[in-house]
């Protein structure tokens, strides 16, 4: 796929800079997260337990005072995080991805690889044909199937061995 | 139904609806973690049954939307039901299409909720005339359903294995704190949730361990283009598919809405597998398989919530165990009594008029704020989540989320068994695929079949 850097998100790691760790589905930088998870528990355990005196003290119901002891630890959590996000920034380069030909080659080819392979917009519904042809992938896909109906038949005539692998197709 | 409840539980439908639409946008926000404790508040705060319900359900269901626009423009899952559509969304952004994805996703979802919603009520209320019996059989019921899931959770026979001394550790740890006067529930399921993060940050501080997870760049989210190429603000979900995709998504909707045992992810690859050899064209097979799977993920979610909460008030299900958990256990508002086996939640609470009058109001609710949203603002949305949130913020604040419910539910000894589940459960899950769905149906076998196997044994 090819990448282009958008105006503006530049905010590249240095190449020297601290070491970054996969965690969780996305990157961290270590130290602003041990921060950030002690400024959360300094800020949201003092606080749930004031909400728990102040429940207690103030509240006859019990369950209405647990609430507020529950509503008073939920706040800094989401207040923490608000401040978390505002001082530590995520570490991504957000880059505008700009579907060209390679990228379209490449996921034709592993359609193709799928075990209904690419099929033929012949058989589409005049709806979905319209669909297609809007997008500007209705000629990309004719012109797909073609070579792939073509290439695998130059392929096996040049190499005979393929012709027992080419039921895995 | 007095004008003030219904007031005030429509305005709890907005609330969930439009604080959960935000929430989709950041992914790795896990409904258990998220959606449960809120909606815990709600119930504690003492707002009427109906407001309960209406809140889980609209915030269910726009969170559910919202997700699809990182899965979509990011290739990113908003959450976990949202893996099975990776790899479609990903051919279509190289496809440089991403936002009919993304509306091919979020329009046979807002079908799916309508068909979904009525069909679960009628197949509960056809199952409640069993409610006594699934009651009295609970303990097996609960054995079965965890062995299925077990079976089909990714881990399958090693799953299977662990399953027993699982329960048995859940078991002990319950008895150990019963000692103290505990009876915790919700500090198990966070515990459980928080599971894949706690095993990756233990991992982060063994240096074996670490080099695998090192990088030395920022990571490199490519996001594609803006396109609006419709007009009006309110889109018309049978304008965006096609019409063999609108009788798929409604027919798959209509048979999944009547099974509530299986986990959404599971049946979602399933049919779009089934959907996928079905559709020969290969751009239509992407389309299809997107907006099948996402409708199918959608009204299993809203099956597991309704079916057990109307007809057993038992949660049967993995939804309701985990995420849908305060619906049927908010002790001491809600509860349900392990030895005697009485329920007073909303399944007492609610007749099914109201769960199906209020559960509709909650659905149209979140169609109305998080459909559009979808449609129109999905880019300068997932975009702006990006630059300014970020990922420490997100876990730092689930971190937080987690130590306030174990700290609420039972103080130290709370905080002590999130983390004891989340070490243990997180490892298994990371090390054999025993998924986090199993693991809430074993606290489930753990409270109501250990008991009775032991009484038969006994």
């Amino acid at each position: 796929m090819d990448t282009l850097q958008t105006p503006g998100s530049g905010n590249e790691h240095p190449p020297d800079g601290p070491e970054l760790l996969d965690m969780w589905g996305d990157t961290v930088l270590p130290a602003d997260l041990i921060k950030a998870l002690v400024l959360t528990l300094v800020v949201t355990i003092p606080l749930f337990l004031i909400g728990q005196e102040v429940g207690s003290a103030k509240i006859e119901d019990p369950t209405l005072s647990r609430a507020v002891a529950l509503l008073f630890g939920l706040v800094g959590c989401l207040g923490s995080g608000l401040a978390c996000a505002l001082l530590f920034k995520p570490k991504r380069v957000i880059v505008a991805a700009t579907a060209d030909s390679s990228s379209r080659r490449e996921a034709l080819a592993i359609l193709a690889a799928d075990p209904n392979g690419l099929g033929s917009v012949d058989e589409l519904d005049d709806e979905v044909k319209d669909e297609l042809r809007a997008l500007g992938l209705y000629d990309v896909f004719l012109d797909a199937e073609q070579n792939h109906a073509n290439a695998p038949a130059a392929r096996t005539a040049a190499n005979p061995s393929l012709v027992q692998s080419g039921g895995n197709h | 139904m007095d004008p003030l409840t219904v007031l005030i539980a429509l305005g709890f439908c907005l609330l969930g609806a439009v604080a959960f639409t935000l929430v989709g946008l950041i992914s790795g926000t896990d409904e258990t973690a998220s959606i449960a404790p809120f909606t815990l508040m709600v119930a504690l705060l003492g707002a009427p049954a109906p407001a309960v319900f209406g809140f889980f359900m609209s915030a269910m269901i726009a969170k559910h939307i919202s997700h699809a626009i990182p899965t979509a423009l990011l290739g990113i899952p908003g959450d976990t039901l949202a893996i099975p559509l990776i790899r479609e969304a990903n051919l279509m952004r190289m496809l440089g299409a991403p936002h009919i994805g993304l509306r091919k996703m979020v329009s046979s979802a807002v079908i799916a909720i309508f068909i979904a919603m009525p069909l679960s009520i009628v197949f509960a209320l056809l199952l409640s005339s069993l409610g006594d019996a699934v009651q009295a059989a609970a303990p097996w019921i609960f054995l079965g359903a965890t062995v299925i899931i077990a079976y089909f959770s990714a881990g399958r026979w090693a799953s299977l294995l662990v399953l027993a001394p699982f329960v048995f550790f859940v078991t002990a740890l319950k008895a150990y704190n019963a000692d103290f006067g505990y009876a915790l529930a919700i500090s198990f399921f966070v515990g459980i949730a928080g599971g894949p993060l706690i095993s990756d940050m233990l991992r982060a501080c063994s240096p074996s361990n670490r080099a695998n997870m090192v990088r030395h760049e920022y990571r490199r989210v490519a996001m594609a283009p803006d396109v609006k190429d419709w007009s009006g603000y309110f889109p018309n979900p049978f304008k965006v598919l096609d019409r063999r995709q609108i009788r798929t998504a409604s027919t798959s909707a209509a048979l999944t809405s009547a099974t509530f045992v299986f986990s959404p992810v599971a049946l979602s690859i399933v049919i779009g597998e089934y959907v996928a050899t079905r559709t020969k064209q290969a751009y239509h097979r992407l389309t299809s398989v997107l907006s099948v799977r996402n409708g199918v993920s959608e009204s299993t979610y809203i099956a597991e919530v309704m079916i057990p909460l109307i007809a057993f008030g038992l949660p049967l299900s993995p939804v309701a165990v985990g995420p849908a958990a305060p619906l049927f256990n908010a002790p001491p508002r809600f509860t349900i009594d392990d030895a005697t086996g009485e329920i007073n939640n909303l399944h007492t609470l609610m007749s099914p008029t109201e769960f199906a009058v209020y559960g509709i109001a909650a659905a149209i609710i979140a169609v109305l704020i998080a459909y559009p949203f979808a449609m129109n603002y999905a880019h300068r949305a997932a975009s702006a989540v990006m630059r300014n949130v970020s990922h420490e913020a997100i876990i730092a604040a689930f971190i937080g989320l987690i130590t306030v419910i174990g700290l609420w539910e039972g103080g130290l000894m709370g905080v002590l068994v999130v983390f004891t589940m989340a070490a243990v459960g997180g490892f298994l899950h990371r090390a054999i695929g025993f998924g986090v769905g199993v693991q809430f149906m074993s606290y489930y076998a753990s409270v109501l079949t250990v008991p009775a196997l032991l009484a038969l044994a006994a």
